[in-house]
């Protein structure tokens, strides 16, 4: 679903990638982990189309990037939702019609976005909340308001930046297992997070970078030793 | 996972074309309405822009009154050169006036035939009297009254199409039409016709001019409020962005914002061009009196009025999507 075939990225000279090589399979849940600086964002950013790599390619569902411009950006861009660490959500307008952007946006029926805005709430729990406006609600809330807004469109993959990274554990891991039941339901996702402790929970494979390099998780093979590494290799730094 | 491409998920809508225009044009009235809504959430300041645009569309607009007015006052007419031929008085014994107007009209029309001839009219002594007595005014009646006859003759009034050879074509067709029986006299003036056409020309092309200056000032100001609008509203566009908006999609609220501008501020310009051809008309009311005249007053006619409404509209559209191809496309996701 998700390839990167020899990816680097260079900013002004700073590498922030370097020859990174991974396969996320259809309907696969994986952890990228590394600490502040190691590349996970700008990884990310290259799935979005928000930068495009220096060298190498990437591919999503077999479609070079690369060769995607203009408003094929956007239309492709609706393929994916994103959740970020701060949530991004828009104080001029309440829950639902936050929620219901990407829908209003892809030009779905008035009728179709109600319906789906509001299992979109329904299925994060603040159904009820729909008419407040977001800087009413809990940090917790908020981020759930912004998982909502990224799976309302029924995306096939879901990227997720630092989700969890300014709740408490107890919320950490409700974020997790809403995350997880998305999965669940066949939604192909990547979560770049380093809390360790909250990976080393769940049975996913864990992309791992240091200073731009991929040192582990790339390929299917290398799970288990990788995973046994993980916590030990950043465990300073988390 | 459903075994289907990506580009055929879930995520766009599966509908009919027709549903599709249906979202599209629900999409175009909410943006309509949230743009329009949005302009008074900052009420002062909006007002000082309109008025700015007011100002710069009522100037032209007013010149172009002024120009129209005049030019009614002195009997100035763009469509051409007018031609008096007076007819002779009935004096044919018996013949009735009916049958005397009748031959007139005839006559009129045999004029229209004669080459440079744009336009001809029929003015019958009766006519010409009731004429008299609009312009002169109500203090003329009695003296007119007191006439044992209509002292005034019937007439032919021939306009004169413009152009490169006015003067020659002029003299030769009131030539034509005094060696014509029933006539008796042409009168024209054509030196002080081409003297007015000469001002009037002036006037309107230094209206054009002001006019283009003052279309690039509203363009300029709407540019601008269009960019402090983007400028306020640059989380909004992100986040619509990385959700899957289009340049296009990102645009339309700031278009109409354009539109709403313009066209606002074309209709705050007609209700001042209105206010000040009011003003006009209680000024020279005592005008009237004290020369015992009337003067008609040219209003803006509707069709003017729409030009300058959906002109100022496009201009503010223009003025909105100069801006806005230029940053909207600019604020890309980092």
């Amino acid at each position: 679903m998700i390839e990167f075939n020899s990816v680097s990225k260079v900013y002004r000279g700073q590498r922030a990638l370097a020859d990174l090589n991974f396969l996320l399979d259809r309907g696969e849940m994986a952890f990228l982990t590394g600490h502040s600086g190691a590349g996970k964002s700008t990884l990310l950013k290259l799935i979005m189309l928000i930068e495009k790599p220096s060298n190498g390619e990437v591919l999503i569902d077999g479609q070079t990037l690369t060769k995607v411009r203009g408003s094929n950006i956007a239309k492709l861009r609706r393929n994916i939702g994103f959740v970020y660490q701060s949530h991004h959500l828009l104080s001029d307008r309440n829950v639902f019609d936050n929620v219901a952007l990407p829908l209003m946006v892809a030009g779905f029926h008035h009728r179709d976005i109600a319906r789906r805005v509001r299992a979109a709430l329904d299925k994060v729990g603040l159904l009820s909340k729909e008419k407040q406006n977001p800087a009413t609600l809990s940090g917790g809330e908020q981020q759930r308001v912004g998982i909502a807004r990224a799976v309302v469109n029924k995306p096939p993959i879901l990227l997720a930046d630092e989700p969890t990274g300014n709740l408490d554990p107890q919320l950490s891991a409700e974020i997790m297992q809403l995350l997880h039941d998305f999965n669940n339901a066949g939604v192909t996702l990547l979560i770049a997070t380093h809390d360790l402790a909250l990976i080393a929970k769940m049975p996913h494979r864990s992309l791992i970078l240091r200073q731009g390099q991929l040192i582990g998780g790339g390929h299917l093979s290398d799970n288990a030793a990788i995973e046994r590494n993980a916590p030990a290799d950043l465990g300073g730094h988390s | 996972m459903r075994d289907t491409p990506l580009k055929q998920g879930a995520t766009s809508p599966m509908l009919s074309w027709r549903d599709q225009l249906r979202v599209w044009r629900d999409s175009h009235r909410l943006f309509a309405k949230q743009s329009f809504d949005r302009l008074w959430e900052k009420p002062l300041a909006t007002l000082v822009t309109l008025t700015m645009l007011a100002i710069a569309i009522a100037l032209p607009t007013l010149l172009h009154l002024g120009v129209k007015n005049v030019s009614s006052w002195v009997s100035y007419s763009d469509s051409g050169l007018e031609m008096t031929a007076y007819l002779h008085m009935p004096t044919v014994p018996g013949q009735s006036i009916t049958d005397f107007n009748s031959e007139g009209q005839a006559l009129a029309l045999r004029v229209a035939q004669l080459s440079g001839v744009k336009q001809v009219e029929f003015i019958s002594a009766e006519d010409a009297l009731l004429r008299l007595e609009a312009i002169a005014g109500a203090g003329s009646i009695d003296i007119i009254d007191s006439l044992p006859a209509n002292p005034l003759p019937a007439a032919i009034r021939v306009v004169v199409g413009q152009g490169p050879e006015l003067a020659s074509i002029a003299n030769a067709l009131a030539q034509q039409i005094e060696v014509l029986p029933e006539v008796e006299s042409v009168r024209f003036n054509l030196e002080w016709f081409q003297k007015a056409q000469a001002i009037v020309q002036l006037v309107l092309r230094i209206n054009l001019a002001a006019s283009v200056l003052l279309g690039m000032g509203v363009v300029l100001v709407i540019g601008n409020t269009v960019r402090v609008s983007i400028a306020s509203r640059r989380e909004e566009i992100l986040v619509a962005k990385l959700v899957g908006a289009t340049n296009a999609y990102a645009r339309r609220p700031f278009l109409y914002l354009g539109v709403w501008l313009g066209a606002t501020g074309a209709a705050m310009a007609l209700i001042i061009s209105f206010a000040c051809m009011y003003a006009l008309t209680y000024y020279i009311k005592p005008l009237e009196a004290a020369y015992s005249t009337n003067i008609s007053i040219q209003r803006l006619s509707a069709d003017t009025a729409l030009v300058i409404f959906l002109a100022s509209a496009g201009l503010g559209w223009v003025g909105s999507w100069v801006i806005c191809s230029n940053q909207i496309s600019k604020l890309e996701p980092e």
